[in-house]
Parts: structure tokens; sequence; C-alpha cells
């Protein structure tokens, strides 16, 4: 197809990283500082190698190489780099050596630091592997490495002391406690994913056994396996299948509920899960299956079932992570309730894609997104670890009128915080608004209701960043944190490596939202190129526009939200908690939130406790009931039983035993006098042997 | 055929001879150098065979070579294990060396 100045780099992109891993151990060998510094050269030469293929997204061409893999089944390995691939690589490559950056402070200090570099670098690996693969067996080794290293990551701190606890300990719903401790948390994080993967593998061998192939570009250029898919009633089951995998992986209702427990983990391995891997690999995994099944089939009636189900599962999620955001106590959990929020609206954006005329609009708004979601959130992330750190505490209510001490941290989230809730020229404003728009362009009674949640989302979003901000940093100084001073531990701000990363993700929100319309209208030439090539989409490019009503919904959202959130956590003109408690319907809604609609708390009736409980059941009815009297009874009869045997055993069997003891033990003892230990004696009886056999052949010959 | 049965015949001395010496001898180091003697009784008939095959051919005398320089090894490592025995028990009796007997 295309030639790349080096041919290489999407090979060294995810191998650097996951083979880099490998040698973190040996490195440690030689002192902690190398070990460290050596960790994050990785992912750098990583993103050195994303960035060389660069121009290839710049001019809208293809590469694509391919290896023998499984040459029984005519499998190949190989890389794809098209525009998406390569800007989704650049992404996370950068990001995540930022975050590498901002771990060596974050995390100084930490024992065991070698299991973190090694499970840190494999998971960038992991995702580049992902995002490079021309193929969908080789993405889910990838798919698969993510889910291990998260669930290693989110478990890190394997001591489970309670300091490290996700949520507010003693705290409730339906009898459930909803605290859990680090390793716990990593295993409900890599329990609800695999229910996701297990659906996206079931959902690819159905589409091997009907195409014979597991290759995008050999999927995209011949479309007989979606005719026959479609003729056995197929299609739609293997599509929401494979998106199942995308369900679980960027925590999408309904298997949402572990990536706000994932807060257990180090923040910097948050910033990383949110913005650079794992979560995006859902919407990658949608990026890439959505135009495939897009054009496959005959007309884009037959795969709309699909679409709708991604955009309306992206749009509840959005809503129902957003409302729950308005309440959550520690900062990482507002952040993580909001990266799934956003997520939706990427699924959302990418889903309306399918449903539109022209496929590229909701592509490249979710697309967009991803990009400025992935940079303000890292930054977010990154911020909130320098607030932990600083003050000791996760919990907001026990933070406030950090705004003087903290300078630096204040302004690079305010600028994060912003795009997050859709300030306009800022990254979140543009890409926010490309979503609704393109959802608009669908047009009918569907888009109208994915139009009217994304906008009640958009108004949550912009309340709960304004509170964060207002709990943060406006306001009193909490007793805690006075308390902190009167012991002589000031608030200080972060060290250079940890605020020069967060800096530079602040920048950039700044650029891409001053630069926003000139960034998606090149978003969309890249896209339109690379669907068209790859896909052979027949694409009508418009260019940039803004939609009125689009921008109008979303401006007012802001307004609204932003409103109350500065009513209530900048300004305090009255204060919220006290309005909950006076309020009955308030107090409800906040408890009905707070326990996150008791989706979670279901989820441990259902899949935790029942099962117990049936095992109980099991327990108390079979094995005490039943078979414990049978055990009764039949120990009875054996006993009589044995008390012949016994009689037996004594007098017939050890006699036996007994007789051929002596009987072994008299010939033994005589057979152990040859064994002299003299070595001429053996010598000898070897000589004697060869005698007597060379007189055996002359006589038989 | 006569001159190959003259090889064999002092082969058949040489191999003899260390049998005899490993058969009578103590002195672990006499039973080394029986050994030798054994090992060059074989390389011996080595020799002869590939002399008087029906093409004369030198890969036995180039065997002969490998087996000497195994012989040498086998001689540095046995007089290592002597050296060994010569410290634990001050003596390099093998009739004193026997705790592994039945």
């Amino acid at each position: 197809m295309v030639e790349l100045a080096f041919p290489l780099a999407p090979w060294l992109v995810w191998a650097i990283p996951m083979f880099g891993a490998l040698l973190i151990p040996l490195y440690a060998k030689f002192g902690d500082k190398a070990r460290d510094y050596i960790a994050v050269i990785f992912p750098l030469l990583s993103a050195i190698s994303a960035a060389m293929m660069l121009p290839l997204a710049l001019n809208g061409q293809i590469f694509h190489q391919q290896i023998p893999w499984i040459t029984s089944l005519n499998i190949k390995a190989g890389v794809l780099a098209d525009p998406l691939g390569v800007l989704m690589a650049n992404i996370v490559a950068w990001i995540s050596f930022l975050i590498m950056v901002y771990s060596i402070g974050y995390m100084h200090g930490d024992t065991n630091l070698t299991r973190y570099w090694f499970f840190m670098n494999l998971f960038i690996g992991s995702m580049q592997l992902i995002v490079l693969s021309d193929n969908f067996l080789q993405l889910f080794f990838g798919w698969e490495g993510v889910g291990l290293c998260s669930y290693a990551l989110i478990g890190f701190w394997n001591k489970d002391k309670e300091k490290d606890y996700v949520g507010t300990v003693g705290h409730t719903a339906w009898g459930f406690a909803q605290a859990y401790s680090p390793s716990h948390a990593g295993m409900k994080a890599f329990i609800t994913t695999r229910v996701g993967d297990v659906a996206f593998l079931i959902g690819i061998l159905t589409l091997f056994f009907y195409s014979g192939t597991f290759g995008y570009t050999e999927l995209a250029a011949e479309h007989q396996w979606a005719v026959e898919l479609a003729r056995s009633g197929l299609l739609i089951p293997v599509a929401v299948l494979i998106f199942g995998g995308a369900i679980g992986k960027s925590a999408q209702f309904p298997l949402h509920e572990w990536l706000p427990d994932a807060m257990a983990g180090p923040t910097s391995v948050s910033a990383l899960i949110h913005a650079a891997t794992m979560v995006k690999a859902g919407v990658f995994l949608v990026a890439r299956i959505g135009p495939l099944f897009y054009v496959a089939v005959q007309s884009a009636q037959l795969v709309a079932p699909f679409f709708q189900t991604v955009a309306w599962i992206g749009a509840i999620t959005a809503f129902l992570a957003a409302s729950q955001a308005l309440v959550a106590r520690e900062v990482k959990k507002v952040l993580a309730y909001s990266t799934v929020s956003q997520i939706g609206y990427m699924m959302l954006g990418l889903g309306v894609a399918g449903l539109s005329s022209e496929f590229v609009g909701g592509f490249v708004a979710g697309f967009f997104h991803l990009t400025s979601h992935a940079i303000f959130k890292a930054a977010l992330f990154m911020g909130a670890g320098v607030l932990i750190h600083a003050t000791e505490t996760k919990y907001m209510d026990e933070m406030g009128g950090l705004k003087g001490g903290m300078k630096k941290t204040y302004f690079a989230m305010l600028v994060a915080t912003g795009s997050l809730a859709g300030v306009p020229f800022l990254s979140g404003f543009w890409s926010k608004d490309a979503i609704l728009a393109s959802v608009l362009d669908v047009g009918g009674i569907m888009a109208y209701g994915l139009f009217g949640l994304a906008t009640i989302t958009a108004i949550m979003t912009a309340f709960y960043s304004f509170r964060m901000i207002g709990m943060i940093f406006f306001g009193k100084k909490s007793h805690h944190l006075q308390e902190m001073e009167h012991h002589g531990h000031d608030v200080r701000e972060a060290p250079t490596v940890m605020w020069l990363p967060i800096a530079i993700l602040a920048a950039a929100t700044l650029t891409i939202g001053v630069t926003g319309p000139f960034f998606e209208g090149f978003l969309e030439t890249a896209f339109a190129k690379n669907l068209k090539e790859l896909y052979g989409m027949q694409i009508v490019e418009h260019g940039f526009a803004l939609n009125p009503i689009a921008i109008s919904a979303s401006v007012l959202a802001l307004v609204i939200g932003g409103f109350f959130g500065y009513n209530y956590y900048i300004a305090r003109r009255s204060d919220p908690f006290r309005m909950v408690q006076s309020n009955a319907f308030l107090g409800g809604m906040h408890k009905f939130l707070e326990n996150r609609w008791y989706i979670d708390a279901l989820y441990y009736k259902i899949f935790v406790n029942a099962p117990i409980t049936a095992s109980n059941v099991l327990f108390k009815g079979l094995e005490l009931g039943v078979l414990d009297k049978t055990n009764v009874v039949v120990s009875k009869g054996a006993i009589a039983l044995s008390a012949i045997s016994n009689w037996f055993d004594s007098n017939v069997v050890d006699g036996i035993a007994n007789g051929m003891a002596t009987v072994s033990t008299f010939v033994s003892g005589r057979v152990r006098k040859i064994q002299t230990g003299v070595a001429n004696q053996y010598v000898f009886a070897f000589a004697l042997g060869i005698v007597f056999l060379v007189i055996l052949m002359l006589i038989l010959l | 055929m006569e001159p190959l049965f003259n090889y064999f015949f002092v082969s058949l001395l040489l191999f003899a001879i260390g049998v005899y010496g490993l058969i009578s001898k103590r002195n672990a180091l006499r039973l080394l150098f029986a050994v030798e003697i054994i090992i060059n009784a074989a390389t011996l008939n080595f020799v002869a065979f590939s002399r008087y095959l029906p093409t004369p051919s030198a890969s036995g005398q180039v065997f002969v070579v490998f087996a000497i320089a195994f012989a040498a090894a086998e001689a540095a490592a046995g007089l290592a294990i002597i050296l060994v025995a010569f410290r634990l028990n001050k003596d390099v009796d093998i009739r004193e060396l026997r705790r592994l007997r039945g």
C-alpha cells in the first residue's frame, strides 16, 4: 500500500514497552533510580516510534504489513497503521509517557515498585497491540493483557490497608458494604470485564467461522460473510457480542460497576486506565468494527439495530454515571463517574454514525471526544493525585480553600475541568458539540430521545464539574487541613516532575480548544480518506459547520448546571448539605444516587450472594440432611464389617505378611553380603562374567 | 589376516594386565593406571582394524586421538576425586573407602 520511512515503527510501538517490561526486574538489580528512569524510557521510545507514523495520518494513508502466524489456519499477524490507528497510538503513547514521568514523583518511596513499572509498561504495550493489530485475534491478546494489567495495578496496594480502601468504610447499601479493598476492587474489575471478554470471544469466533479470517482488511474486502451471517440471523447478535467486549472494557451499562471501585489503585494507574488505556480500548474497538459492519451489508437498515444498541447504551451510561457523580465524596470517584459518562458520549457518537446517512460525522465526533477527553482527564487525574498527596485525604469535603496554596494545580485543573464541563473554546466544548450535532443529524423521534439524554447529562456534567472545583479550591479550609497545618504540615505544591506533565496536558487542552474547528476538519479529512480506502465507503465531506441547535443546547446546559454549581459550591450562597438533610425528596435522591442506583448492590445480591446462599442451602439440605445421615448408617455397617475383617486381618493377612517379611529379611541378609564395597572384587566379578560369556559363545557357536 | 592377530594378541595382553591391576591393587592411583592400560588396549584395536580394512582408512586413528583426549580428561577427573578422597581419609586405599557398602 504505502511505504513508511521506518517500517518497523508500528511493531516497535507495542513491542518496546511489552518486552521492555520483562527487562525491568533486571534493571532493578542496578538500584531503584536506574529502574525508575529506564521504566520511563520504554514508553518514550514507543512514543517516538508512534510519532514516526504521523505522516501517514496527515496524508490519510494506510500502512499494512503481515507475517505468517498460525499457518495451518492461514492466520496472519500484522500491523495496520491507518489514520485511526496512528492517531490513537499517538494519543496513547504520549499521554502514557507523561503519566509515567508523573509516576516517578507520585510513587516515590513506595515499595514493590518493580512490580508497578513492570505492569505499567506491559499495560501500555498491550494497549498499543490492540491499537495497531490488523486482526481480531491479535487484538484479543492485547485485550487480555490489558485486563490482566488492570487487575494487577488496581490491586497494587495488595496489603489491603484500610486507608487504601475505595469508598466510605462503614457505608452500606442493602446491607452490602460500599467500601472495597484494593485486591477486591482488582478482582471485581477483572471478573466484570471478563463477562464482556467472553461475549467478545464468542463474537469473533463466530465471525471467523463464517468468514475464515480475523483480519480487518480481508473482512472489508469481501462481504460474503455478512450475507451468510444475515441469512442465518446472526449478524446483529455477532456485532452486539463483539460490542459486549467493548461494554466490559469501557465500563458501559450494564458492566460499568467496576470502574468506580477501580479507584482503589494508585492515582497514576487511574490516570492511565481512564485516559490512555483500558477504557479507551472499548471505544477504539467500536470504531474498528462500526465501519466494518456498516459497509459489509447491502443496506444500512440491516445493521441499524446494532448501531441503535451502541447509541442507546452510550446515552444511558452517560446519564447514569453523571447522576452518580453529582453526589460522590471522593475526588477520584467524581472523575471515575465522569469518565464512564464521557465514554458514554463517545459510544453515542460512534453509534449515531451508523444511523446517519454519512458515516463520518459521528465517527469523527466520537474520536474527537476521545482525544480531548484523554488529554483533560489525564490532567485531572494527575491533579487529583497531587491534591491527595498534598492534603493527605481523598475526600473533597476534607479539602477546601486550596486556591491560594496550590496555584499551578488550581489553574491546570480549572482548564481541564472547564473542558469537561464544556466551557466554550476549550477542547471538550467542540467535541461534545460535535457529538450533539451528529445526534441531531440522524433525525426522527429516537434521535430526539438521545439528544435529550445527552443534554441532561451535559447539565449534570457542568454541575459536578463546578462542584468539584468549588469543594476543593474554594470556601474555608476544612478541619482536617487546619489540623494538619496546626501540626506543621503545610499544603505544598507538587514537585516539578509531577506538575510539568499536568501543565503540558492543560496546555494541550487549551491548544485544541483554540484550534477546535481546524482540528475537527483535519480529523474529518483524515478519516474520510481512511474509510474510503480501507472500507470502500462513499464519503461526502462537509467540512466544519456549527449546528445552532446543538451549540445552544450545550451552552444552555453549561449555564444551567454551572449556575447551580457556582451558587452552592463556589459562591457558597447556601449549604447543600443542610438542604439535602431537611428535604425528604432530595435526601432520598441523594441516598439513591450515592448507592449507585442500587445496581452495585443488586449485582452483589444476584451474582455474589445468591450463589453463596444457594450453596449454603445445598450444604444444609443435601450435605447435612441427606449425605451426613447416609454416612452414619453406612459407617455403622462399616464398623460391623470391619470387626469381622479385623479378625481375618490379624490372623490370616498378618500371618502371610509377617511370613513374607521374615523370608525376605533372611534372603536380603544373605544377599547384602555380596555388596562388599571393595572395587577390586567387583572388577573380579565383572571379569569372571566376561569369561563366562566368552565361553558361552564358544559353546553355542 | 595374519598380522591382525598379532595386534589382537598385544591388545589382549594389555587388557589382561589392566584387569589384573584392577582386581589385585588397592591403591587408587594404581587402579587409575590400570584403567589407562585398558583404554590403550581398546585404542590399539581401533588402529589395527582401520588399517586392515578392505580400503584402509585413517578414521581409526582419528578416533584414537579423541579417545586419548578423553582418557586424559578422565584421568584428570579421577585424580581430582582421589585427591579429595585422600584429604578426607589420609589414605588412598580403596578398601578403606567403602561407605556405600550394602
